[in-house]
């Protein structure tokens, strides 16, 4: 293997891991829609990072992306919390109309320039070995994927340490609040988290594919298990298998990798599902 | 002088491409407009996002078959794959326990994923012609052609055909489902109209606006129309209205300003509109939050009146001179609320401020203090004698319905009253 195909690799083991991870907690908590909503509203904050910092992958684009992601899903949480505006239309068009403003804006204002518009719904893995990076002992490691190592450990950390609040507020939220637990809060600090992996994760993968990298693997574990590690353990272990395979399957025909992994991810669910349904008797 | 002169131009009509716009435009408006309310009140918005996303991978596939760029072609495969998409969500939905929005989100990504390797095996194979396919993804508003004219015109007759056949089954249906399936109605049918017109609307609209800001264009115009009115018949006509001017004006931006796109211009006039509503319509947020503070200083207002004017009747000594500290400890207020209420008394002439720390109720706060109390007293009489209601338990529900009594209502309870003495006498 050469030494951009390991960090390819690598890169994208990372971003499933952390994908699925979070997304057990946004299926179960019903906000998978959450996930679609923050890659299409932080467009607007990717596109002005590129016209103050002329690059599209820089490290400025990344934390200020971050930034507007984190505040939008902050807004649209607590948007949904108020009884006066509790109203799927307010969320559905605030997205949108962001989504919308970034693409005049970046049509205003770049008219010839190489912002590549595709690649923010199909997402390019293959340039990210390519991106700035520093060397470590002559193995260059994009910063991007120095991000995802940080955010693998805090996630982790954050989930081993939390766990328990974590499966109250999965299981249910009702009840960790009559326990006194700050659901608001916590609530919070678990979307922080999901929206800033969000926005990291679509600068290498795009808008559309880090849907299914976050919500396919959670849903194929909940068809199969109850119990709330073999739940993570089970998501994990999917989104890293299929990871691989839908690596070897774009290596092999010469493909978009994330989109090979994700329909991977799909047909495995789709296929289990049909083959329990048809040939297994419950 | 410019821009004036080019508005002028632009309502002139003499632009043939722009005629097109305009055209698929209006009917592309009318259609997402009808079909947005039905969407919006059968709880399918996030179902249209699928649809949209899903339209890619079809209209790739009719591609690779018929190897031309012929709209019908592309609009069928989309079509199907549509379809197919709305069939992957109701058999994950039904078999496993997972949410509608996660089995949305599965179909949605899953689907656009096979599409984008579509479009990698159509990019490998060669096709001079594949340039402009992915158009599908941002929309192409200024390039459509005469022919999609045809194919505009042709979806929004299918979708009025559907719609209007079916009208009145779709309004009991979308009012109440159970009612619906009480006289006969069909739930799989009146579903599977809904789904197919969506899908019409979609595989079309997403080539004036895109795959992502499809959604905007159904559920903007319809959640803005659903804010100002109540009747099915009128929301359909503002929110067909709401989307044809949206439409024309982000025409008319792109024209005047080139750079600008026609697909997002639009969404942004949708968007605004669906501010506006949400925010100054009559079931909108501020109107609401204008309510409910008016209703809660009203209903402290009240509570305080009764509060003072029964410690008036109970203490006559003092010539109406009353204790601020009294009043607490008749009945719990939080010191905020009090100074509050007790500046509302003031502002509006029931009582005033005597010394430092003491009030005085006027001829008026005595008269509507005497009100307050009597339809506490009405209240709590009905209940007892003719819902049966034992004594400790009236008191609460008086508490609520004192503050909402119509004079008309009061009148009413007064004259049953009178009306029973009377009878007691007799008797």
């Amino acid at each position: 293997m050469m030494n951009f195909e390991i960090v390819l690799v690598v890169s994208a083991l990372l971003i499933a891991l952390n994908s699925a991870l979070l997304g057990t907690f946004l299926v179960v908590n019903k906000m998978s829609m959450l996930i679609d909503a923050i890659a299409h509203a932080i467009l607007p904050s990717i596109v002005a990072s590129f016209i103050l910092f002329s690059s599209q992958n820089s490290t400025w684009a990344l934390v200020l992306s971050s930034l507007l992601g984190w505040l939008s899903v902050i807004l649209m949480y607590l948007f949904s919390l108020n009884k006066n505006i509790r109203n799927d239309g307010v969320l559905g068009v605030t997205y949108t109309s962001l989504f919308a403003f970034g693409v005049i804006l970046l049509s205003l204002n770049l008219k010839n320039s190489p912002f590549d518009l595709e690649s923010i719904l199909f997402g390019e893995i293959n340039y990210l070995p390519f991106s700035k990076g520093i060397r470590v002992v002559g193995f260059k490691i994009p910063y991007l994927t120095l991000f995802l190592i940080l955010f693998t450990l805090i996630n982790f950390l954050i989930y081993f340490k939390f766990k328990k609040v974590w499966l109250l507020l999965t299981f249910d939220a009702l009840y960790a609040k009559t326990l006194g637990v700050n659901v608001v809060g916590w609530n919070i600090l678990f979307l922080s988290l999901i929206s800033v992996n969000t926005v990291v994760n679509f600068h290498s993968v795009g808008a559309i594919m880090v849907i299914s990298l976050t919500v396919i693997p959670a849903v194929f574990a909940l068809v199969f298990t109850k119990k709330l590690n073999l739940f993570v353990v089970f998501s994990i272990v999917f989104a890293l298998v299929s990871v691989l395979f839908g690596y070897g399957l774009a290596w092999f025909f010469n493909l978009n990798i994330v989109a090979s992994i994700s329909v991977i991810m799909g047909l495995v669910l789709f296929v289990s599902l049909i083959f329990r349904r048809f040939f297994i008797k419950t | 002088m410019h821009y004036l002169q080019e508005v002028l131009y632009f309502f002139s009509f003499q632009d043939f491409s722009l005629n097109i716009v305009l055209l698929t435009t209006l009917f592309l408006g009318i259609a997402s407009g009808l079909v947005g309310v039905i969407t919006v009140l059968n709880h399918k918005t996030l179902i249209v996002n699928a649809i949209s996303h899903s339209i890619l991978p079809g209209v790739c596939f009719g591609f690779i078959l018929s190897g031309t760029k012929n709209p019908w072609y592309l609009i069928s495969g989309g079509f199907l794959s549509g379809m197919l998409s709305v069939l992957l969500i109701n058999f994950l939905q039904q078999n496993s326990k997972v949410k509608p929005d996660a089995a949305i989100a599965v179909v949605l990504s899953f689907m656009f994923s096979i599409g984008i390797l579509f479009l990698n095996f159509i990019q490998k194979s060669g096709n001079i012609q594949q340039t402009g396919l992915t158009d599908f993804l941002f929309g192409k508003a200024s390039s459509l052609m005469k022919i999609d004219v045809f194919l505009f015109m042709l979806i929004l007759f299918v979708v009025l055909t559907l719609v209007l056949s079916f009208y009145s089954k779709l309004k009991i249906y979308l009012f109440d489902r159970v009612y619906a399936q009480t006289i006969g109605i069909s739930g799989f049918f009146i579903n599977s109209v809904i789904s197919t017109v969506l899908i019409l609307v979609t595989s079309v609209g997403i080539q004036t606006v895109g795959v992502v800001l499809m959604s905007a264009l159904l559920v903007a115009p319809a959640s803005s129309a659903l804010m100002w009115q109540n009747k099915f018949n009128n929301v359909l006509i503002l929110s067909v209205l709401f989307s044809v001017i949206a439409g024309v004006i982000g025409v008319l931006i792109s024209y005047i300003f080139p750079s600008i796109p026609t697909g997002p211009s639009i969404i942004i006039c949708l968007s605004f509109i669906a501010y506006c509503s949400f925010l100054f319509s009559r079931k909108g947020y501020l109107y609401k939050k204008r309510r409910t503070k008016k209703n809660r200083n009203k209903i402290l207002e009240e509570n305080l009146l009764k509060s003072i004017y029964i410690l008036q009747i109970e203490d006559s000594e003092n010539k109406g001179l009353l204790k601020i500290e009294k009043i607490i400890q008749q009945r719990k207020f939080a010191s905020k609320d009090l100074n509050k209420g007790l500046k509302i008394l003031v502002k509006n002439k029931y009582l005033y401020k005597e010394l430092r720390d003491s009030i005085v109720l006027t001829n008026k706060g005595i008269e509507k203090g005497k009100e307050i109390l009597k339809k506490h007293v009405l209240w709590e009489m009905y209940l007892q004698e003719y819902m049966n209601l034992k004594p400790t338990d009236i008191h609460k529900s008086a508490e609520s319905i004192e503050h909402i009594l119509t004079p008309e209502l009061t009148l009413q309870l007064e004259i049953l009253f009178e009306n029973k003495k009377q009878k007691d006498c007799l008797l």
